[in-house]
């Protein structure tokens, strides 16, 4: 497969082919991305078509010290905070196919950890969360799409993880006891 | 890699999204426009552009102002006799007794830095005890 950059230099070379394929190698993996923080599917929509048309204008300044995933994830992060102010909690769904984040997950018995982790943190810290373990990226990737410091990266990963083991915990014992008294 | 990051990177396994066909070709032909767009594609964006006009202006006025400045002399007419000054007169240079003593911190003060340093360092170690356990 060709590197990102390779493919950088030769869209900036004149070959439109080669961004082509950078949007067909990182547009399902924005969307996701995009959907854990979209009000509506429109949202998303528009949210990625504006990452890719932006990636494309500002092409000519993406820096190949960065790794491209990190550079487009900023772009991402930008356009979707454009497009809604923060965080909606769970109170102001009207119906689960409203959400595009619960139309996209597959069935199972117990509730998706992202869900809960949308609906008990803040906008940053979701997405700290989401970039480091969902799409790997590392601390220092993390903090530089999210033109954050690295500390801040850390330590909003820590409190995060706390408060939904602490969430997970709680709710965890309210269904024993659910058990206990039927 | 612990059972909670296990749990984070399964759950987001199953989370499955296609973009739609629609979609795809939404995205092209936004492209496709931004690259008929005249001359958009700017080497620097225009946030830096501005930085660098804003800059370049507020060297010139600095440059302009030190120029201004560095010309205050006064034009003489030609009979005007110039004044020079005249030599330091040498000042007897005497000693002077400060009568200073030094600051000697009262006990409860003395206390209380050590129980601030002490509170310090207890944080410190926390925050990294804390940052070690998550990584």
């Amino acid at each position: 497969m060709t590197p990102d950059e390779q493919l950088v230099s030769a869209s900036l070379a004149g070959d439109e082919a080669a961004f082509a394929a950078l949007v067909v190698r990182y547009r399902d993996r924005l969307y996701r991305f995009l959907m854990t923080r979209a009000v509506s599917p429109a949202d998303a929509d528009d949210a990625l078509q504006d990452t890719f048309v932006n990636a494309y204008r500002y092409l000519a300044t993406y820096n190949p010290r960065w790794r491209f995933s990190t550079w487009i994830y900023r772009i991402a992060i930008r356009c979707s905070s454009r497009s809604r102010p923060v965080t909606v909690r769970e109170e102001e769904w009207v119906d689960e196919t409203s959400d595009p984040l619960v139309a996209c997950i597959e069935h199972s018995s117990r509730e998706n950890l992202w869900l809960t982790a949308r609906d008990t943190l803040t906008a940053d810290a979701f997405t700290a969360l989401w970039l480091r373990y969902s799409e790997d990226l590392s601390i220092k990737d993390v903090a530089r799409s999210m033109e954050r410091s690295q500390p801040w990266v850390k330590v909003t990963l820590m409190r995060a993880r706390k408060r939904l083991q602490a969430k997970l915990g709680v709710d965890d014992d309210m269904s024993q006891k659910g058990k206990v008294y039927g | 890699m612990d059972e909670f990051e296990r749990r984070l990177r399964a759950d987001a396994e199953r989370i499955h999204v296609e973009t739609p066909d629609t979609l795809y070709k939404r995205v092209d032909a936004a492209i496709e426009a931004a690259r008929a767009e005249p001359q958009h594609r700017s080497r620097l964006p225009i946030r830096l552009w501005r930085t660098v006009l804003i800059g370049g202006a507020a060297a010139m006025l600095v440059v302009a102002l030190m120029d201004w400045r560095s010309t205050d002399t006064a034009i003489l007419p030609p009979d005007a006799t110039v004044r020079t000054v005249p030599e330091a007169v040498p000042v007897e240079q005497t000693e002077f007794d400060l009568q200073a003593q030094p600051v000697v911190l009262t006990e409860p003060l003395e206390e209380e830095l050590e129980r601030l340093k002490s509170d310090l360092q207890k944080a410190r170690e926390g925050v990294a005890e804390d940052l070690r356990g998550s990584f």
